[in-house]
């Protein structure tokens, strides 16, 4: 309000300092609301499927199907198997003397290349040269002439050069032994006896030793993982199918929203930030440099079409952009400081003393002159006596006195309306102040009211989450306690202790060392790193949620979050802000506060591209990398029936099968007859039959009797010698069972597998499944080793179905028979 | 976020610009005009009702202490837009004026000198002063400027009152 004159009527006018502003910021919201809507149209598109909750659903329940550890496993296990092999046919050692010298070959130069070809060759020179090794103490034949056998001379060469050292290297004599390749063993073979015990006790305790039917059954897996290798079945092929492209949909559509949409992201951005820097400037009056700011992030959205290269420009461009920032916050903050100095300057309450005392005095002085005005008018020209001119000029005397008067009370008003326009100043001064702390205030009201508006929304997205990353611990549990209950359950079937070959055993469970740590891993583990894989993913998918929520960016007008971006929490942070700046220049300082007060429901998000650039590069490579890892998973994924893997390989390991590795073992090492080999083949065909008679068992049970008892006369032993002995406990235990404990064991293991199938039928999840079969299964209190194997490879075909079933999609739907198929 | 479609929404746009609309020319000058006459009305004319002369209260107990009979100076307080004078320099949108309409409201505000009463006479022209019956002046009485001195904040503060009215009900808030 200006020129207030208080005379015949009370004047007052109203200066509009607000239109054009407000001009502006409207052309700056149509352009806000058109650019929002692109941008919101394309993350609809983008987002509408991705984001469903099945999407995590899908996740929880195909989690424990990583089947890649068993063809790795096997792969790794034949590769060395063949290794041993060639040393062993190549230097006439034995299986286990060949795997010690692998495997100290393994630690001590990392690979076994050329091993096989060093060792033949060493072997050889021993034989060539033993007068010359014997002088240096290395004997190669025994008393009798007869030559050692190679593991022994090996075991002689490596003492002598360990004790001799190097003045033995030099001869020609070792030039020779070493010469074809023998180089390359040098470092262990100087090693002494303790040196090379220590060695070789960490060769073993990695299980990478191998006994001779352990040999035999590389052969056997490698047969049979050719034939499974035509087989498409089972879980892993329907994960593959359908859970692995969804979740490869998911990761790429996640990567590819947020690189596709970048640019509108950017652009976008860029324009509220233009629009609230122009509103702030117009008002504030303040050269905003950031208008700069604002270009760089609409080019930096706008140049590139690759993600990483359009945030590296982005987060290569945020120095400059920093420094911009900087320099507006700088300017504001000089903004406020100078009200603040002038303000302190002011010191109000001074001024309102001294404005009260000039005002008296200038109301004083006004009445004093017009008194003087009044005493003047009032006073008439006594002309009594005067001739006609001198009353003239007696009178144009008063009149002059008279305007002489009426301008010192004019000049007097003057200055008390100068006095009270300076007071009006005072007073708008004190209110900008009181505007600033306000804007203050509300500012921070305002953020927590965002912030509480929208906590609802991210506390259930953080619950869904975090129910996803529990499922894949319990998951991960869940298996290791359904391993533990098959393997009891196969312990008790069979004997304690000795139901699975080691071979077998250390692929299901493992290698311990002696306290108990493992040393390589089976396919219990090899499950629970799969499912800890797929928890990282969904790691990384709640780190994109806290991306979205989390990553907070300052801005002008304060900080924001990219969810409250782009998810809709776009307001327009005008009301007290700048509108109280606006309206403070017409003195109506209450107007801001009803405005702020009135708390109109819309504030602008200005969020500074740079900061969401830098966390975006981050995320993208967290998301590159879950997408990888995530690949080379079900890229390893095989897709062959474990089932059929296990049910093969145990019933070669057993010799319960097709009597591969018992037969060559017993023929090898027994020497057994053709009748000697019907009778355990007969007895194992007995033993797995689920419908065998008593009395067919009795008799496979009194034969094989009869041959241990002959085997044990010739000192047998070694492991197919004690496969026999268990299978003839295995017919042993059928017969000690009747029929009425079918209830206790058939019966808790069918239901088991109905109520399995049950639940993932219904789209159950895996861990509910597990826990289901798990309850039946810790009911058999005393299995049957014959018709509990039977059992026990049902409902392990079963348990294919619990550890590697997805998406609720159980294998073998449909199936009611619990026999195994022919053909699995 | 809901299970189900993606939806984006952005929220009070149109009753933001709504509001802007109604703080740009020329709904800005008719929304300040009637917030100021407003304004005006509630606290200018009251003030200058009770500060202009009256009539003498007749002298009867029941009318002790009480003000006479209020005249057109009293009366007739309104408020009228101004012409503006500075328009072009100044930026003025609305320019208005409080005070008494009584064609002689001059007179009691700046008083008057000793003047002749006599018929034609005239102290602006000088005509016929000396005859006639005298007035002897009256002194100034400047209720208007008593009235409003001193208002300027309360009345900024009501037109800003009046103004949030409005611009509340620009945009649809209660």
């Amino acid at each position: 309000m200006a020129n207030v004159q208080h005379q015949i009527t009370a004047n007052y006018t109203a200066v509009d300092n607000i239109s054009r502003t407000t001009q502006n910021i409207d052309k700056n919201v149509t352009h806000l609301t058109k650019s929002f809507t692109k941008l919101s149209g394309a993350f609809q598109n983008a987002f509408q499927f991705y984001v469903r909750f099945r999407i995590f659903g899908l996740i929880n329940q195909g989690i424990g199907a990583i089947e890649g550890a068993i063809p790795g496993l096997i792969a790794r296990g034949q590769e060395w198997a063949r290794t041993v092999d060639d040393v062993a046919d190549s230097t006439g050692l034995a299986a286990g003397q060949a795997s010690i010298f692998s495997g100290v070959a393994m630690v001590m130069t990392g690979n076994t290349e050329g091993l096989t070809r060093a060792l033949g060759a060493l072997a050889q020179q021993t034989a060539n040269h033993g007068d010359v090794l014997k002088r240096y103490g290395i004997q190669t034949k025994a008393a009798n002439g007869l030559l050692l056998d190679t593991w022994t001379i090996l075991g002689n060469v490596r003492r002598a050069l360990s004790d001799v050292g190097n003045s033995f290297i030099t001869t020609a004599a070792a030039r020779d032994l070493l010469s074809r390749g023998g180089q390359q063993m040098l470092d262990w073979l100087t090693m002494s006896d303790a040196a090379f015990r220590m060695l070789v006790r960490d060769v073993r305790a990695s299980g990478a030793v191998m006994t001779e039917a352990g040999l035999a059954t590389a052969d056997a897996w490698e047969r049979t993982r050719r034939r499974l290798d035509l087989q498409i079945t089972g879980v892993g092929n329907t994960l593959t199918q359908t859970l692995g492209p969804v979740l490869m949909r998911l990761v790429d559509g996640i990567t590819n929203v947020i690189r596709d949409n970048l640019s509108q992201i950017v652009s976008f951005v860029a324009t509220v930030v233009g629009f609230v820097t122009g509103v702030v400037s117009s008002l504030l009056g303040i050269d905003m440099t950031v208008e700069s700011f604002a270009e760089k992030q609409d080019k930096a959205g706008t140049s590139s079409d690759k993600l990483r290269t359009k945030l590296d420009r982005m987060a290569q461009s945020r120095q400059e952009q920093v420094k911009t920032e900087d320099r507006y916050t700088d300017s504001l903050k000089r903004q406020i400081d100078a009200i603040d100095r002038q303000l302190a300057a002011l010191s109000r309450q001074e001024r309102a003393e001294n404005a009260r005392a000039e005002q008296k005095r200038l109301l004083t002085e006004i009445a004093e002159a017009k008194k003087e005005l009044n005493d003047l008018r009032g006073k008439a020209v006594f002309a009594a006596g005067m001739s006609n001119k001198e009353a003239e000029l007696a009178r144009q005397a008063q009149a002059a006195d008279i305007i002489e008067a009426q301008k010192k009370v004019t000049d007097a008003q003057k200055r008390l309306r100068e006095h009270e326009r300076q007071q009006a100043m005072d007073q708008r001064r004190f209110e900008l102040e009181q505007r600033r702390t306000m804007l203050q205030e509300q500012l921070a009201d305002h953020m927590k009211a965002l912030a509480d508006r929208n906590a609802a929304d991210r506390e259930a997205m953080g619950q869904m989450l975090g129910q996803q990353k529990a499922g894949f611990g319990k998951m991960a549990k869940n298996i290791r306690q359904a391993m533990a209950a098959g393997r009891k359950a196969f312990d008790e079937a069979f004997g304690k202790g000795v139901a699975f070959t080691p071979e077998l055993n250390s692929m299901l469970f493992g290698e311990r060392d002696d306290k108990g740590n493992v040393v390589a891993e089976g396919l219990v583990q090899h499950l629970e790193r799969a499912a800890t894989q797929m928890g990282n993913l969904v790691n990384v998918l709640s780190d994109l949620y806290d991306f979205l929520i989390k990553t907070k960016v300052s801005t002008p007008v304060g900080d924001f979050s990219v969810m409250e971006l782009v998810l809709g929490g776009f307001l327009v942070k005008w009301a007290a802000g700048l509108g109280a700046s606006v309206l403070g220049t017409l003195g109506l300082g209450s107007l801001a506060t009803a405005l702020g007060a009135a708390a109109l429901p819309i504030t602008v998000a200005a969020v500074a591209v740079a900061g969401v650039g830098i966390a975006a590069v981050d995320f993208a490579n967290k998301v590159g990398k879950a997408q990888e890892d995530l690949r080379t998973a079900w890229d390893g994924l095989d897709t062959e029936s474990m089932l059929t893997k296990l049910e093969e390989a145990i019933s070669s390991k057993l010799g319960l099968g097709d009597l591969g590795p018992v037969e060559r073992a017993v023929g090898k090492t027994f020497g057994l007859g053709d009748i000697e080999k019907l009778i355990v083949n007969a007895a194992r065909t007995i033993a797995t039959d689920p419908n065998a008679s008593p009395g067919q068992l009795k008799t496979a049970s009194q034969r094989l009797s009869t041959l241990i008892a002959m085997l044990q006369g010739e000192g047998s032993q070694g492991t197919a010698f004690d496969q026999i002995k268990e299978l003839q406990k295995t017919i042993d235990h059928r017969l000690t069972q009747d029929g009425t404990r079918d209830k206790d064991i058939f019966v808790p293991l069918r239901n088991a597998a109905s109520e399995t199938k049950s639940a993932l039928t219904k789209g159950g999840y895996l861990p509910q499944a597990i826990d289901a079969s798990n309850r039946y299964l810790q009911r058999l209190a005393y299995p049957r080793p014959g018709f509990i194997w039977g059992q026990a490879n049902v409902n392990l075909y079963m348990d294919k179905e619990l550890l590697m079933t997805i998406a609720g999609v159980p294998i073998a739907q449909g199936n009611s028979s619990l026999r195994p198929q022919s053909g699995r | 976020m809901p299970a189900g479609d993606f939806r984006t929404e952005l929220k009070g746009l149109v009753e933001f610009q709504r509001g802007l609309r109604s703080m740009q020319q020329p709904e800005l000058k008719n929304t300040v005009q009637r917030s100021m006459s407003d304004a005006a009305r509630t606290i200018l004319v009251p003030a200058i009702k009770s500060k202009a002369p009256r009539g003498p209260a007749p002298h009867t107990s029941a009318a002790k202490g009480k003000r006479g009979r209020e005249g057109p100076l009293s009366r007739n307080v309104t408020v009228k837009q101004a012409r503006k004078r500075d328009a072009r320099v100044n930026n003025e949108m609305v320019s208005m004026n409080t005070g008494p309409r009584a064609w002689y409201r001059h007179f009691v505000i700046q008083g008057t000198q000793p003047h002749s009463l006599a018929k034609g006479a005239s102290v602006r022209k000088g005509l016929r002063q000396n005859v006639g019956r005298q007035h002897p002046g009256s002194q100034d009485n400047n209720f208007v400027e008593e009235a409003v001195t001193g208002k300027n904040t309360e009345l900024a503060r009501a037109t800003g009152d009046a103004l949030i009215r409005r611009f509340k009900q620009a945009i649809g808030k209660p």
